[in-house]
């Protein structure tokens, strides 16, 4: 399967090398046809109207939690909550499930490698009710320190919210090491997954976790839909977020009484055409499959490192075993702020994040203030890892390193 | 990849007026929030005019060379010249044309927080404002 013809942009674009997927994919073919698909056939508003085009949309919104079950190997039905993106479900979360259940004294633990999605609701929550958040570190490796985890789990801890994979450092956490601590204490455990689902299979049921996050953006859909799984038992008991449309059985002046789950989470008409379009995209990577994913991001890991330990003014962060580590790279050129470099490879044409990556906590526990990152999808090639090399080159020549 | 000069280089390499200043007359922060740039920037005045100027922070290229030609070109300029300066002049002592909008925020950076310090001292002397 030549997999970076299913990606238009490059047909309009043939020079382009893009090495930042981490914050946003390019969208594969079939994602970009759904939505159309949609928009030229199907188009009207879903769970509302009684004639034909309507029931159509409805059902093909609908026959996209099936395919969402199927990707996380989800058990029941009711447990896919269509969002807007990460940010969104893990909101959701927090204010769904933290508001109504943590209590004053209560402890909401995370990681440093968090991204402010799955931080600032939690401190937001936290503060509303007394709670604490608090941050278990990492290691000069930039792996998670799991003895320290060991000690910070207690009876006072609620919830565990977690990145599966860091955004930053491409850090692969031990999910099932953070859910058996979970599990011993009683706490609910949550995934951010949006990296994670880019470049792993991920099975909720063997897993074991209670919330798993992610948006359809990063896996080669469209941008403004986003998943919740959530289990059943847990959604039933949770609040609505949000109150609109939708989401209601019945309204009197008085009060309202909420729809079943999964749509008591959905207020007001929702991304449909972006829902149908990320269908398409999780069965693009079903599709890929994990041994294809597997093998191409150890190709392009394994060489981009080979190619910056080849460069002494590189000094490259995090973990780097493939065991450890998949997705995203960060680095620095000694002496040159990130965003010359990212600005001088910009102008050759590659295109890379320089920043904090929304880890501000994280870039304190590395001393940077930020650093330049760069992250695969399933399009890369050697010729763009030679592209990156070539244009840090030219940025030690312009800065004299 | 004109940005990247000889001058812009050679500044990044070799800040001028580097360091903090003790007892500063005028002195304020400011941060550039999409990038995390942040510069303090430090005034002695005398008899109405700049005697020194230095600057401290993180920051690009340009923004580091448009710190450095900022404190240089204020001195010995009165206050109301001060408040004159523009994106322009900046400009010109980079010896640079223009700049996409994502990073002309870094030259104005240290212009801004000249311009905060101005009116910080302009605040207390006219608390009643
Ligand atoms: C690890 C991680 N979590 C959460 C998010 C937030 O995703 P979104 O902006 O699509 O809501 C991102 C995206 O940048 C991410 O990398």
């Amino acid at each position: 399967m030549n997999l970076r013809a299913r990606f238009p942009i490059f047909k309009t674009h043939p020079k382009l090398v893009y090495l930042d997927s981490a914050s946003t994919s390019q969208r594969v073919d079939s994602s970009m046809k759904a939505e159309q698909d949609y928009y030229l056939n199907s188009n009207a508003n879903v769970h509302r109207g009684l004639y034909p085009m309507a029931e159509a949309a409805t059902e093909k919104y609908e026959s996209v939690r099936e395919i969402a079950r199927k990707f996380l190997h989800a058990g029941k039905d009711g447990e896919v909550v269509f969002t807007r993106g990460a940010t969104e479900s893990l909101n959701i979360v927090a204010l769904g499930w933290g508001r109504k259940f943590l209590k004053k004294g209560d402890e909401v633990l995370l990681t440093v490698l968090e991204h402010h999605s799955n931080l600032v609701p939690w401190q937001i929550v936290a503060k509303e009710k007394g709670a604490r958040v608090k941050f278990c570190p990492i290691l000069s490796t930039g792996n998670l320190d799991y003895k320290a985890l060991e000690k910070l789990v207690t009876k006072k801890t609620k919830i565990i919210s977690v990145t599966g994979l860091s955004n930053t450092l491409g850090t692969l956490i031990d999910l099932p090491v953070v859910v058996r601590l979970a599990r011993k204490v009683g706490a609910k455990i949550c995934v951010d997954a949006a990296q994670l689902v880019a470049h792993m299979s991920v099975d909720v049921q063997k897993l074991d976790v209670d919330f798993l996050a992610f948006s359809g953006h990063k896996i080669y859909g469209p941008t403004g839909a986003g998943v919740l799984y959530a289990k059943r038992e847990i959604l039933e008991t949770m609040d609505p977020w949000l109150g609109g449309g939708d989401m209601i059985r019945e309204v009197s002046e008085e009060f309202s009484t909420w729809n079943d789950i999964p749509w008591k989470f959905e207020a007001g008409t929702p991304s449909v055409a972006q829902v149908i379009g990320m269908g398409a995209a999780m069965e693009f990577m079903m599709e890929v499959g994990k041994n294809t994913l597997m093998k191409h991001d150890r190709e392009m890991q394994e060489y981009t490192f080979k190619k910056l330990n080849e460069l002494s003014f590189v000094e490259v962060y995090g973990p780097k075993g493939f065991d450890q580590h998949r997705g995203s790279i960060s680095f620095n050129v000694k002496g040159v702020h990130p965003h010359d470099v990212a600005a001088i490879l910009g102008d050759q044409g590659v295109c890379v994040r320089a920043g904090h990556h929304c880890t501000m906590p994280l870039m304190k526990a590395l001393c940077q203030v930020s650093t330049v990152r760069v992250s695969f999808g399933l399009y890369n090639t050697a010729k763009d890892v030679e592209a990156l090399s070539k244009g840090l080159k030219k940025v030690a020549k312009i800065f004299e390193l | 990849m004109d940005l990247y000069g000889e001058q812009i280089v050679d500044l990044a390499k070799h800040p001028l007026n580097k360091g903090a200043m003790k007892k500063p007359d005028l002195s304020a922060s400011g941060v550039n929030t999409t990038c995390g740039d942040h510069v303090r920037l430090y005034l002695r005045v005398k008899n109405g005019k700049v005697v020194e100027a230095t600057w401290e922070g993180d920051g690009c290229a340009i923004s580091t060379a448009a710190a450095s030609v900022l404190t240089e070109e204020v001195k010995g300029k009165s206050m109301k010249q001060l408040g004159l300066l523009c994106t322009k002049d900046l400009f010109e002592w980079l010896e640079i044309s223009d700049l996409g909008p994502a990073r002309v925020k870094c030259v104005t950076l240290c212009l801004e927080t000249l311009k905060s310090a101005l009116l910080g001292k302009l605040g207390s002397s006219h608390p009643q404002r």
